[in-house]
């Protein structure tokens, strides 16, 4: 057992409202520069929809994440010992500027320094690589809110696997929906962009699992951009060197939540140190079916209350203070004591550590039976009540709805769990248990029995319930980010000779001051 | 009283005659070390022509023009001068001195040349001492060397370690202790023995046979050619350099590579073969690669400000 610490997120996708505040408290503290313009470190996708780089979830356009190789092995699908060779000089699946967006600008000095004329002025829109004007083709979330039209939603690489009907089926004007889908770099315990550098300049920070870009040691070979499968490493064109999220660590360092999560209006964000078994990174990434990567990347994280892992974690040297902050990690509640998060696309095999709670549509709700005009223009899939309510999401044929969900279980499945949709079914059953049962408790119009049929259909008791409640909707600050000290001050002794410092704290001279006059 | 007097009057008269003769003299004697890389007074051809009454055959103003600028005399079509040009191959470097420096060094090469010295003009001293000190300096003077002697060996005698230590110091892999240049950032020879080296300067291989041991120790030991006297101004090559240089250059003289140098058509075709190769494989390499963007459908529908 090599036990190691991850620093970890799960992101509630019921709660974000898709407002991009996390983009823009990002882009203002990180990539608001020369060449990095285009990135976004972090983004907000409309789902179904095409993302950021378009369509960056088909491997067949971008080759990224890892593959099954012969004799069970993992490789990199875009490069590789031999591959990566031939293609060292010239790396062809590369996503061109036009794939994220020409990043713009508009000349607004226009607007109030223009002579009096007979037209009003204009603010032209320039392009902030060449500085000419430019027609804009294309932003950065340009499917916002868009579902349903066929230049995004319908070209989801996630509907590979929906018959044309269900296809269909999902965007019909009176049924369509859709959720928001932010996303970060997700600090995978098996980075394909650190396997494809030809550098060496990425690497996974040892305390906290942070996967940084050395930007003194990148070369620009720019294979990190074709192997991430999330397409979250980005090449600056100005420096010529690639970066990515840092998950904000000079804020992790010392005590603040990263820019993104702390701006989070919704509070959807959760962060926290997770223990893991590194002995089976390996293991689980090569799993022969896709659909046992969930449940097998779940098992690596440790119980941080264990006797054996504590004990094993202290052998290698995490401090006391990471094992308590990962014994009160929101991560470790949602992920493993609850099951509740999903990794996003875990069929890449990069073990990502962002997971998602899926969001649990259609939301709840109830219409009056007394309404009953409206009872003929509700969706086939809302039952009639008998006990005076229309919409029923809740207790009448319980899982219902679930099956039937507006977005096919499928697609949430090609999203989250690798194409399981048992394992989608079963997360949403605990979501929608725990909303039957706090209808039970705060309104009280279910009655205690199906509320507990409800629970245990679930596999889920009342204080679970309750604690999975308290942490989504109540949260405070201290409860959804648990940062573990960073302890600063003994790292640094990795690098250098603290002695040599002593001595030397106090004032500091730009110039030795002479004795004297 | 009398004799005091004409004594003065002599001194007074002769002096400035004599210290003005002196003077010119002297300066020509300082100024000719440059001339003396090329040519001699009196001892045979060296790189240039021996110089030893030079005013009877030349006129002086020609001498001038010559000395200024042999070149734009040569391209004038001056006759003398293209006939100098081309018996000894090598134009004579410009030298930057004025007309009356010029006359000093004509002064004293006249004063040098065989049959006219002058009588010494220094002021007279006691007649035996002078002569203890010229025997003296006679019996300490070193046996008269025979010509093209450097460093005290005939280039005769060089051996396959001084033609070694040449080629090393040609083509830079010893240093010159005084940290010139090695000769192959501007000069090439045919060799096998070094690689081929810069097209700056002039190809080396037979400059041994047009200007000799002698030619070619006195012109390393005081290059006269404006880029070579730049380089070597402050690092002068010693004598044992200048002896293994010469022994590589008699060398190379005398048994030129056969191979190598002209390359010609198959450099050419080879380089174009290999340019043809190169390119096919980098758009081999390009066909691969992905075409314009994934955006493409919505862009060519999208309509264009101008």
């Amino acid at each position: 057992m090599d036990i190691r610490a991850q620093i970890s997120m799960v992101f509630h996708l019921d709660k974000c409202i898709g407002c991009h505040t996390c983009s823009v408290a990002c882009k203002n503290i990180w990539t608001d520069r020369k060449g990095a313009e285009y990135m976004w470190w972090n983004n907000v996708e409309t789902k179904p929809g095409t993302g950021y780089p378009t369509r960056w979830e088909d491997q067949d356009i971008y080759k990224g994440g890892w593959k099954k190789e012969r004799e069970g092995e993992l490789g990199l699908r875009g490069s590789g010992k031999l591959r990566g060779l031939l293609n060292i000089f010239h790396n062809p699946h590369l996503p061109v500027i036009d794939d994220y967006y020409e990043p713009f600008t508009y000349k607004y000095l226009d607007l109030i320094e223009s002579p009096e004329g007979d037209d009003q002025p204009t603010a032209r829109p320039v392009s902030l690589i060449t500085g000419e004007p430019i027609d804009i083709k294309m932003g950065p979330n340009w499917d916002d809110d868009l579902s349903g039209t066929p230049d995004y939603a319908r070209k989801d690489p996630n509907l590979h696997d929906l018959s044309p009907a269900e296809q269909e089926a999902m965007f019909q004007l009176e049924r369509m929906a859709m959720f928001y889908l932010p996303r970060i770099c997700n600090h995978c315990l098996n980075p394909a962009c650190v396997a494809a550098c030809p550098s060496g300049a990425i690497y996974k920070r040892g305390e906290d699992g942070v996967v940084l870009i050395n930007q003194q040691v990148c070369r620009a070979w720019r294979m990190c951009v074709t192997a991430c499968p999330y397409k979250k490493t980005y090449y600056n064109w100005s420096t010529g060197k690639s970066e990515k999220c840092i998950l904000c660590y000079p804020r992790l360092e010392s005590g603040h939540a990263p820019a993104c999560m702390h701006s989070c209006v919704g509070r959807i964000r959760y962060l926290g140190v997770v223990l893991y078994d590194a002995d089976e990174i390996r293991l689980v990434a090569e799993t022969e079916d896709e659909k046992d990567l969930v449940a097998r990347q779940r098992s690596m994280i440790m119980d941080p209350f264990a006797p054996g892992v504590i004990e094993a974690a202290k052998k290698n040297g995490i401090p006391d203070s990471t094992i308590q902050a990962a014994q009160r990690s929101p991560v470790y509640k949602f992920v493993r004591e609850w099951g509740l998060a999903l990794p996003l696309h875990p069929e890449f095999r990069t073990l990502p550590m962002l997971f998602y709670v899926p969001p649990l549509l259609p939301v709840m709700a109830s219409l009056g039976a007394s309404d009953s005009s409206q009872a003929a223009k509700v969706n086939p899939m809302a039952k009639v009540w008998d006990e005076g309510r229309l919409y029923n999401s809740t207790t009448e044929e319980l899982w219902g709805t679930i099956d039937q969900a507006r977005f096919p279980l499928k697609y949430m499945a090609n999203l989250f769990t690798g194409g399981d949709e048992e394992g989608i079914k079963v997360v949403l059953k605990k979501l929608m248990a725990v909303r039957i049962w706090r209808r039970h408790v705060t309104v009280g119009d279910v009655s205690a029995e199906r509320a507990q049929e409800a629970l245990s259909g679930a596999g889920i008791d009342s204080e679970m319930a309750d604690a999975i409640y308290n942490l989504t909707t109540l949260a405070k600050f201290d409860d959804r980010f648990v940062i573990p000290p960073s302890h600063r001050e003994q790292a640094i002794e990795m690098v250098e000779f603290v002695g040599d410092a002593k001595g030397s704290t106090g004032f500091g001279f730009k110039e030795q001051p002479m004795r004297g006059l | 009283m009398k004799t005091l007097g004409s004594i003065l009057f002599l001194f007074l008269i002769g002096m400035p005659t004599a210290i003005l003769l002196g003077q010119d003299v002297r300066e020509g004697e300082a100024l000719f070390k440059t001339c003396a890389t090329c040519h001699s007074i009196g001892a045979g051809k060296l790189i240039g022509p021996d110089l030893a009454n030079i005013d009877q055959r030349r006129t002086e103003p020609w001498l001038i023009k010559f000395i200024h600028s042999s070149q734009s005399m040569v391209k004038g079509g001056d006759k003398d001068a293209v006939a100098i040009f081309n018996e000894y191959k090598i134009p004579m470097p410009d030298q930057n001195l004025s007309d009356q420096q010029i006359r000093s060094i004509l002064a004293y090469i006249v004063s040098k040349s065989p049959g006219r010295e002058v009588p010494n003009s220094e002021p007279e001293v006691v007649a035996d001492k002078k002569d203890a000190v010229d025997s003296l300096s006679d019996t300490l003077k070193p046996e008269p060397l025979p010509p093209g002697t450097i460093a005290g060996r005939t280039i005769e005698d060089a051996t396959k370690f001084d033609f070694i230590t040449g080629g090393g110091l040609f083509s830079g892999r010893l240093r010159f202790d005084n940290g010139g240049p090695s000769c192959i950032s501007c000069h090439t020879v045919r060799t096998d023995e070094v690689i081929s080296g810069g097209a700056l300067a002039k190809d080396l291989t037979d400059s041994y046979g047009r200007l000799s041991a002698a030619g070619l120790a006195a012109f390393l030991g005081s290059p006269q050619f404006p880029a070579m006297a730049t380089a070597y101004q402050d690092h002068p090559l010693t004598e044992e350099e200048i002896y293994g240089l010469v022994a590589f250059l008699k060398e190379v003289n005398d048994n030129p590579s056969q191979s190598g140098g002209n390359y010609g058509v198959e450099l050419l075709l080879g380089g174009g073969i290999g340019a043809v190769l190169l390119l096919g494989m980098y758009a081999g390499l390009w066909f691969r690669r992905r075409k314009g963007t994934v955006h493409q459908e919505i862009f060519s529908r999208q309509m264009k400000s101008e």
